[in-house]
């Protein structure tokens, strides 16, 4: 591998006569001469995945529980090329798997020929050494064929079939724990006016740059970025981790509007939350929803009193500990069989989630436009027996609930130093409701009193609500 | 807005109900791709502009609302910013206007019915420009920006710019 990088380096990318099967399997040989998109990937979640210690832990534990009956299921999304090359099985070898075939790697997707099937990974990858991309006229180079193909067109519908062929996830028991790739497209953003996976997590560049570096009279284009966006970090030190945190935390910003609301009577009152996902082509949280955590916090005061809280977490404990029968968490709850809750997803034959859909419509006239606007009240029963002059909402996240890490802790497959690692983000900053910033108002047609709101998007509190999604047979 | 009924005033076995219909709904679908769009991309679409400097607008009044630059050009997702200049029916650059854009619906995707988080002003400079910013085109589609008068200041008068912002 060193020598094909040599190579590269001596003659210029634009010289070089072909790499071998072995050199292009390697990401190394790629940064040769597509550096910026080797080092946006090399700090993305899909050049983690297969060292990520999560992952790790849940893939040794779940083989353990088994009896290996888990096989490559995890394995075959997390490091694609080291199974395909036989170099693992279930994953338990993987710190003795050569460092190229770890992760998802250029290779793995730039190779893709079809798409067999919709989940689990049931992509063919072409054997001619030829990479795919998204280039409609590649430029004619040495190092290795090039050619258009749609399932690498971002614009394409195509293009979503093989980002969701590991990102919609079946358990061995049948049950569809990972579902992102389906919710895309159920919504509306699989439309014609939508939104591919790549257009939002891969954005274009917004200058021409060279697709490869040093190869004489190649053609300027609009490349994309590598990074890959989404709400995982990286628990070890790695590449860009500062960036990458970045990076989801400006997605994150962008992904819901909410208000805050109080409708007061007398002296008691209660609050209303409201949320509406409008920025996520997806229903949020997504993915690993078993795994992820999203909750509304949400504190009025009195003065300097509190009269009221939800969704409060001190640092280091898990929200699913909270004793807060008002919790609104977001997640998917898992079960086995015989209906009984379970925390890991080999165990789990069926799921209920409670998540924010994605918008199904466009159209402001179709009254499904404002399903995606989910309300909740606080208390849920009862009142809050002051009118309060200040509450704050904050909309937290979790890519990994601290009750998992703690789960895997527990069972010996992961070292509590991660445990600190789990980042939480909150969404869109603190929303503060005073009675004087609430400028926005609807009436609750059950009690006919005016509801003053306050929101820092463009979120119409007067518009249709529906009550939040919930969830029957778990809880928090 | 809509006579739709109001869930949240329902009873809450009603709503818990519906609730859980909507909850199997999203559970049922399959992937079929035949009711998904070939291209998904908005640079089609016929209320778009085709950007280029100096693309200009004509406003109701007669003044001609000119995007000199755009930054990054073409309006791309991420913070914007755009420089204009503003001339009369005849031609005279209009210097110091009071312009400035909607917080809640200047800035917005007419498609999606939503706008982002981030309110965008416009600036006057001392050369007789104008800076828009920042202009927070968060995700891709169809994105459309009004620029107007302030209220109550000079003749109600805007300019609307459409692009598509790709992803």
């Amino acid at each position: 591998m060193g020598a094909a990088i040599a190579t590269l380096a001596a003659v210029g990318c634009g010289q070089s006569s072909g790499l071998s099967r072995q050199a292009l399997l390697d990401p190394e040989t790629c940064k040769g001469c597509h550096p910026d998109q080797f080092n946006d990937w090399a700090g993305s979640m899909h050049a983690y995945s297969s060292t990520d210690p999560v992952f790790l832990a849940m893939n040794r534990r779940g083989q353990r529980e088994t009896n290996g009956a888990l096989g490559n299921f995890c394995v075959n999304c997390h490091a694609p090329m080291a199974v395909r090359e036989g170099k693992t099985t279930d994953g338990l070898n993987l710190d003795q798997v050569d460092p190229q075939l770890k992760g998802v790697t250029c290779f793995f997707c730039h190779s893709i020929q079809s798409v067999d099937g919709d989940h689990n990974n049931p992509l063919k990858l072409a054997t001619d050494g030829v990479m795919r991309a998204a280039i409609s006229d590649p430029f004619a180079n040495r190092p290795h064929g090039a050619a258009y193909s749609p399932l690498m067109d971002r614009d394409r519908v195509e293009s979503t079939t093989a980002c969701g062929a590991c990102h919609d996830i079946v358990s061995p028991q049948g049950a569809a724990i990972e579902r992102t790739f389906s919710e895309w497209h159920q919504s509306v953003f699989s439309q014609s006016l939508g939104a591919t996976c790549g257009q939002c997590h891969m954005p274009q560049s917004t200058t021409d740059k060279p697709a490869a570096s040093g190869v004489p009279g190649a053609p300027l284009r609009r490349t994309h970025s590598h990074t890959m966006p989404a709400v995982d970090t990286a628990f070890t030190p790695f590449p860009d981790t500062d960036r990458q945190r970045n990076e989801i935390q400006s997605f994150l910003e962008t992904a819901l509007q909410s208000a805050l609301c109080v409708e007061p009577f007398s002296s008691t009152s209660i609050i209303n939350v409201i949320l509406d996902n409008v920025g996520v082509g997806h229903a949020f949280p997504s993915g690993a929803a078993q795994d992820r955590r999203l909750w509304i916090e949400v504190v009025a005061y009195s003065g300097s009193n509190v009269v009221y809280s939800s969704g409060v977490v001190p640092d280091g404990t898990a929200v699913t500990a909270l004793p807060d029968r008002d919790l609104w968490l977001m997640r998917d709850c898992m079960f086995d069989a015989s209906g009984s809750q379970v925390a890991m997803f080999w165990q789990s034959a069926s799921y209920e989630g409670n998540e924010l859909p994605a918008q199904v419509t466009f159209d402001l006239s179709d009254p499904r436009f404002y399903q995606t606007h989910k309300i909740k009240m606080f208390p849920a029963t009862g009142i809050i027996p002051a009118v309060p002059d200040r509450v704050t909402l904050r909309v937290r996240l979790q890519s990994m609930g601290l009750d998992v890490i703690d789960d895997l802790i527990r069972s010996g497959d992961l070292d509590a130093q991660f445990r600190g690692a789990v980042p939480t983000f909150t969404i869109g900053g603190t929303l503060e409701w005073t009675a004087a910033a609430a400028t926005h108002i609807y009436v609750d047609r059950s009690t006919s009193s005016p509801v003053y709101c306050v929101t820092n998007t463009n979120l119409n509190v007067q518009a249709d609500k529906f009550p939040a999604p919930t969830r029957s047979r778990c809880t928090p | 807005m809509k006579t739709l009924v109001r869930l949240e005033d329902a009873p809450r076995s009603m709503r818990s109900a519906s609730a859980l219909v909507l909850l199997l709904l999203a559970a049922c679908g399959s992937k079929d791709m035949s009711n998904t769009g070939d291209v998904i991309n908005c640079q089609n679409d016929s209320r778009v502009m085709a950007y280029a400097p100096n693309l200009s607008v004509t406003s109701p009044s007669g003044r001609k609302f000119i995007l000199m630059r755009s930054d990054p050009a073409p309006p791309a997702t991420g913070t914007d910013t755009w420089t204009m200049r503003v001339q009369d029916s005849s031609g005279t650059t209009l210097p110091n206007l009071p312009l400035w854009i909607d917080p809640n619906m200047g800035v917005w995707m007419p498609d999606h019915g939503h706008g982002p988080s981030v309110h965008a002003s416009v600036t006057a400079n001392a050369d007789g420009t104008y800076t828009v910013a920042p202009l927070y085109f968060f995700m891709p589609g169809v994105w459309r920006v009004t620029i107007g008068s302030a209220p109550n200041v000079g003749p109600n008068d805007s300019a609307i710019f459409y692009f598509c912002v790709p992803g």
